[in-house]
């Protein structure tokens, strides 16, 4: 185990180094000047702009700020945001947290309604129950994030009023639970305060809901041909033939399915890291993906590069972790070759 | 099987208690932040005051800082030498310092400092913090000193020196006369600042650790969500109306309103007709029409040969039907523009005798004269909503509209903000370009001179005559005088115009009816030191 996390590491090394020279040469490709697009109206004052871009160190040749980018995001400084001075690192810092808690919500959500409509659905093979469970799916598959986020916002949000639509807590409980882990459900049950959970929680569930739902539809249309697969398969037969009741056969049919599955799984949790950007900007979820259009908007070179770095890095590094459960749930991809084939 | 369906039946049974818990809790979330109660850091000086901003706060340190939304907090946050008045008109009041003299020659400003200012960390405020402030502006060589948008406007390029008679009385003296001043001395990014915190922490961190001498102190700033201002009891002003004042960042248009029609916040800065509907059904808060001082126009390069001629430019700029445009598209942020200086600056007039008007035949007729009968041009727009024009490109096709009925064919090319800027930086690769500006001091040379006057001016706009003007208005102490000058500079652009003007602007800004104590219809930032909640 030790001996193929080490080596997913180093593999690790190129694929960053490959990643930030891709990131910096889409960047240098746009064209964007990051000065003009700060100073907006007043970017006629042609003196400004030289002394802003020497500051910023615009004027190095591209080599020597790709080398300066590549060198600050190794030891963890992605340098200074040109818009707000401030630390990108601790911006992340700041602002991963909650875009932790809305993904791992989102994926808990999907898992446990996308599984469980994909396993009812496989094991009721066309019955309304399948037909039911999989237009359902096609439809949450289909429809826009951004359109189902506003028309939710809309709906729950500013008609029936049940639920809030910005922010991750109302600002009467600002400042309410000390802030130890960073994700607010986990906070407020570590402080003690149901009402503040219950608020932290009702803010959750739209963004959360809107999040999910296309992983749940992925998830639901994955187990369910993985669960038909493996229903196929000679043992099930067997097992059935022998008069085995489902409570025997269905363990080993859902351990065999389920294995695609956490592939799946394992890949869309950092693309929910990195793709909450429309639901947290139609939320105002105040995570790295509004955040990350907020820069984009402003050319905010810096803050962009290292966003992306970042979230490059937690792919990796989840993508890693994924593959080293593989090795728990399946013992046949113990042996290293097998591993490239998932 | 029968497991299988157990299993399933309690997952959507748990999905729905989750749902059925929040919707116990949705009580409070329908008013989420309505009431005094709850309040974790509530003050026992009032209900907070909850300000909502369209976008994020980001620094906080005076000469680094350019958004407004920033600006506003740093207004609260610090002291300045003067003061804008909350007043419609633009006008410049005491602030730090109780009074000045001017000398005859004008080029000396002695500012009497208040006794007994404090900074919030309890370090007196004297004549050395407002050297160090505001010299941080524009010295390159102060170990405070920020590149910004400031550096060459405040002072730079008048400053002489500093004369520090004692701890209260410090001098300005200029090398040129420069009437301005007290307008730029009232800016927020000319606030003064505690220079031992400065040097202490450095200029990176001031931006998130301000410590200045204002009304309020920085309580919590949560970047992204809300950041939150404690009254200063000791405040020279006397305590504030209201302990403590929330901004809270909402960059969803819709949100904002919803927000303060559920009283979950009391003002709102920017709004736009559409989510405002009928203004008359409101209830328990209200919008408001302020205007800005400012413009949205159509600039020339007046380097290029098609548009050298005056005649032409002033056929087109009678060519455009104003009116409809603002009541059509612009649906009440925009009012029409005859001339450059907007309403409420000084040199502003209603009646301006060679103000334009919409006058097609007179238009066709110029251009007759002019020989630019199906004259062709390119019209750079952009889509994104600024402060002087929310509709770029509606705007844009309708003037192409009004320019076709005279015989001037326009290609509109449409650019996102950011890349017309960088293509109008180079002076010669436009010909029109819509685009449009908003005073920082609300004094006519950071408007007209700014734009049409300076030597890199993006019109390639050369008028000896309103040069000349400008530059005896920025000495001339007499503001009758002085706003005789500026009449004059414009007629001498009217005559022979830098760009097509389109129009004058209005924000519209809500409020709960229960805001009490400050003037929403103020020109410049909202002061609400004075302001509460009934």
């Amino acid at each position: 185990m030790a001996a193929f996390l080490l080596k997913r590491l180093l593999l690790a090394v190129p694929l960053l180094l490959g990643a930030s020279l891709l990131i910096f040469l889409i960047f240098e490709a746009s064209g964007a000047d990051p000065v003009k697009r700060l100073l907006g109206e007043r970017s006629q004052d042609a003196e400004l702009v030289a002394q802003l871009r020497a500051e910023h160190g615009l004027d190095d040749p591209a080599h020597v700020r790709y080398f300066r980018f590549v060198a600050g995001a190794a030891r963890g400084d992605f340098g200074r945001s040109m818009r707000t001075r401030r630390s990108v690192s601790e911006e992340i810092r700041e602002r991963f947290p909650a875009t932790l808690e809305l993904a791992l919500s989102a994926m808990m959500l999907g898992v446990l309604l996308g599984m469980s409509a994909g396993i009812v659905s496989g094991l009721k093979r066309n019955t309304v129950w399948d037909y039911g469970a999989m237009t359902g799916a096609l439809l949450a598959v289909s429809l826009p994030v951004f359109w189902v986020g506003l028309l939710l916002a809309w709906y729950f949000g500013e008609r029936l009023e049940w639920l809030p639509i910005d922010q991750r807590l109302s600002l009467k409980f600002s400042g309410a639970v000390p802030e130890r882990t960073g994700l607010m459900l986990v906070d407020t049950v570590l402080a003690g305060r149901p009402d503040v959970f219950r608020n932290a929680l009702a803010h959750l569930v739209l963004p959360a809901v809107t999040l999910c739902l296309v992983k749940t539809a992925l998830l639901a249309r994955m187990t369910r041909s993985s669960i038909l697969e493996v229903l196929q398969k000679d043992f099930v037969r067997t097992a059935r033939a022998k008069g085995l009741g489902p409570g025997r056969w269905l363990y080993h049919v859902l351990r065999n399915a389920l294995i695609p599955v956490v592939t799946i799984i394992g890949l869309e949790i950092p693309a929910l890291l990195g793709g909450a950007v429309i639901t947290e900007t139609i939320f105002s979820w105040p995570g790295i993906g509004s955040y990350l259009i907020e820069c984009i908007l402003f050319a905010d070179a810096t803050a962009v590069q290292g966003i992306v770095m970042f979230l490059t890095m937690v792919f990796i590094l989840v993508n890693i972790g994924v593959d080293a459960m593989y090795t728990v749930i399946d013992p046949r991809m113990r042996s290293g070759g097998a591993v490239a084939e998932a | 099987m029968k497991q299988a369906k157990r299993t399933f039946f309690s997952l959507i049974s748990a999905v729905l208690a989750i749902f059925a818990v929040v919707g116990c809790g949705s009580g409070e979330s329908q008013s989420p932040d309505r009431g005094t109660a709850g309040w974790a850091n509530g003050a026992a000086g009032g209900e907070p005051i909850v300000v909502s901003l369209p976008a994020d706060v980001t620094k906080l340190d005076p000469p680094a800082v350019s958004n407004s939304e920033s600006l506003l907090v740093i207004r609260h946050l610090y002291d300045r030498l003067t003061e804008f008045a909350d007043t419609q008109e633009v006008e410049v009041v005491p602030g730090l310092a109780e009074s000045w003299d001017v000398s005859e020659d004008g080029l000396r400003y002695t500012f009497h400092l208040r006794q007994g200012v404090t900074f919030s960390d309890g370090t007196p405020l004297t004549a050395e913090a407002v050297q160090f402030s505001l010299q941080r502006i524009f010295d390159e060589d102060h170990p405070a000193f920020w590149n910004s948008v400031w550096t060459n406007d405040v002072l730079g390029d008048w400053f002489d020196r500093f004369e520090i008679a004692d701890d209260h009385t410090i001098a300005l003296v200029l090398s040129e006369p420069y009437v301005a001043l007290l307008a730029n001395l009232a800016m927020p990014c000319a606030s003064i600042v505690n220079p031992d915190h400065v040097l202490a922490v450095g200029r990176e961190r001031v931006v998130t650790e301000p410590l200045g001498s204002g009304p309020y102190v920085l309580d919590e700033w949560k970047t992204g969500n809300y950041l939150r201002v404690k009254a200063r009891p000791d405040h020279w002003r006397g305590r504030p109306a209201t302990d403590t004042i929330i901004f809270r960042t909402q960059k969803d248009m819709n949100q904002r309103m919803a927000s303060l029609r559920k009283g979950e916040v009391h003002l709102v800065t920017t709004l736009s007709p559409g989510v405002v509907g009928d203004r008359s059904a409101l209830e328990n808060c209200d919008v408001v029409e302020v205007p800005m001082p400012a413009l949205h126009y159509v600039i020339f390069n007046c380097a290029e040969e098609k548009l050298k001629d005056r005649r032409v430019r002033l056929a087109l700029n009678y060519a455009i039907d104003r009116q409809a445009l603002c009541d059509g598209i612009l649906e009440g942020t925009a009012f029409p523009a005859s001339g450059i200086l907007p309403p409420g600056m000084l040199g502003w007039r209603d009646d301006k005798p060679l103000g334009f008007t919409y006058d097609p035949e007179k238009a066709r007729a110029l251009l007759e004269e002019a020989d630019a009968v199906g004259l062709k041009l390119e019209y750079m727009c952009f889509p994104e909503a600024r402060p002087y024009n929310t509709a770029g490109t509606k705007t844009a096709q309708r003037i192409q509209e009004d320019l076709r009925k005279v015989g001037v064919e326009t290609e509109l090319v449409q650019r996102d903000f950011g890349g017309m800027l960088e293509i109008l930086s180079l002076r010669t690769e436009h010909e029109l370009a819509g685009i449009g500006w908003m005073s920082d001091t609300g004094d006519p040379d950071n408007f007209i001179y700014v734009l049409f006057g300076t030597p890199t001016n993006r019109s390639n706009y050369v008028n000896e005559e309103a040069n000349r003007l400008m530059a005896l208005a920025r000495t001339e102490l007499d503001s009758g005088k002085r706003a005789e000058l500026y009449h004059q500079a414009e007629d001498a652009m009217l005559l022979d115009p830098p760009c097509i003007v389109v129009n004058h602007a209005n924000r519209l800004k809500g409020h709960s009816t229960r805001l009490k104590g400050y003037n929403p219809y103020a020109w410049s930032l909202d002061a609400l030191w004075n302001a509460y909640l009934d």
